[in-house]
């Protein structure tokens, strides 16, 4: 029983440690739909380049901000360790630390970059080259943040693209799962294919199921009593 | 069962199921924004509106008795048209609501608890935002003005 608690203490000090996570993406808006190509970024070299440059291979996409104290060092943490158990990064896939604070700088990212020892090229932190960029970027993956004094409370994810620039799926959480990555990005690469169109409505199908067998349920029991009322 | 009752229970349950599928249609098959209630953070204090980019703003509304602090405490307040204005929305003392006429931003002010949605103002007016919830003596005169030129 101690150890137990104690387990759910430690998980209630983790998850306290990571706060709010904000207004969740709506996948059923984006999954299936492609982030514009001509969406400008810089990377912390101060190097330009367009989304639609990547193209070829799948991106995974982190969105943080730099000054981030609480879920952001624990998300680019996770990738530094998962990463490298999934493949190579510019060589199988692109990553793109990508900062959706309007106020970060070019220093910030360059910061952020050495902190983490990043090696900029397969994996790059970047920022959108004008405010116009950031925005259409993260509306294309429907990211959005509230601001909390210096602090943002946003959700916390990785967002994985299709090889030509489609939203193939979001990986919840602070600590990514190499299985799970795996997976991500074999459906981004199209060896695995799942409607997206469809993948909304499965909760609703699997209600909908639920409720049909109770009422099914219900009607079965019904028929027996009212059997044994009769026979009575 | 009489004949009636049962044509009448049948129909019941039918426009039920409409109306099931049509708020899942809505939801899911025309893209409808829905408000989100966030329960885990710490309510602002006062009403702040803050521009990230051009047309691209946050907006904190706080809800109080008997008036809507838009921008430390202006009850009004001037947005370019063509903006998308994420709203946040949270009350300082009851429960308020807050209707912007002209849109479909309709949203409860619960104290301890953040609303939220984003409304896009394509068109230059006046918006009205009443309070749509009796809140007490001064609930009728509770209105703000959000103007968009």
């Amino acid at each position: 029983m101690i150890p137990l608690l104690l387990l759910l203490l430690l998980f209630s000090y983790l998850s306290a440690q990571t706060g709010s996570t904000g207004i969740p993406p709506n996948e059923a808006k984006t999954l299936g739909t492609y982030v514009p190509e001509d969406i400008t970024l810089v990377d912390a070299q101060g190097k330009e380049f367009k989304l639609g440059d990547l193209k070829g291979k799948p991106i995974i996409i982190s969105p943080i901000y730099t000054t981030c104290k609480s879920a952001c060092p624990l998300i680019t943490k996770s990738l530094k360790e998962v990463i490298p158990k999934v493949g190579k990064p510019g060589e199988d896939f692109w990553v793109l630390t990508f900062t959706f604070d309007p106020k970060d700088t070019l220093e910030n990212i360059k910061e952020y970059q050495e902190r983490y020892r990043i090696d900029g090229k397969g994996w790059k932190v970047v920022m959108g080259k004008t405010k116009e960029d950031l925005f259409r970027l993260i509306d294309a993956i429907d990211f959005r943040f509230m601001t909390v004094e210096n602090e943002y409370i946003h959700p916390n994810l990785v967002v994985v693209l299709s090889p030509e620039l489609q939203i193939k799926d979001y990986l919840y959480g602070v600590s990514y799962d190499r299985l799970e990555l795996i997976n991500a990005l074999r459906l981004a690469r199209g060896e695995i294919a799942l409607p997206e169109g469809f993948r909304s409505y499965l909760f609703i199908i699997g209600m909908v199921g639920f409720v049909g067998t109770s009422v099914y349920l219900l009607y079965l029991i019904n028929r027996i009593l009212q059997k044994r009322k009769k026979l009575a | 069962m009489d004949r009636a009752e049962k044509l009448g229970l049948t129909m019941a349950l039918i426009l039920l199921l409409v109306f099931f599928s049509l708020i899942v249609y809505a939801a899911k098959g025309l893209k409808i924004d829905i408000p989100t209630c966030i329960t885990d953070v710490e309510p602002f204090k006062e009403g702040k509106l803050i521009k990230h980019a051009d047309k691209r703003y946050e907006l904190h509304l706080l809800a109080r008795m008997w008036l809507f602090d838009f921008d430390k405490g202006a009850t009004q307040i001037k947005i370019p048209a063509g903006s998308v204005v994420d709203i946040y929305v949270t009350s300082r003392d009851v429960v308020h609501g807050v209707h912007i006429n002209d849109t479909n931003f309709n949203i409860m002010a619960i104290p301890g608890t953040v609303g939220y949605m984003r409304v896009k103002f394509k068109k230059p007016g006046t918006y009205h935002v009443v309070c749509h919830e009796f809140c007490g003596v001064g609930h009728h005169a509770m209105e703000g003005k959000i103007i968009v030129e």
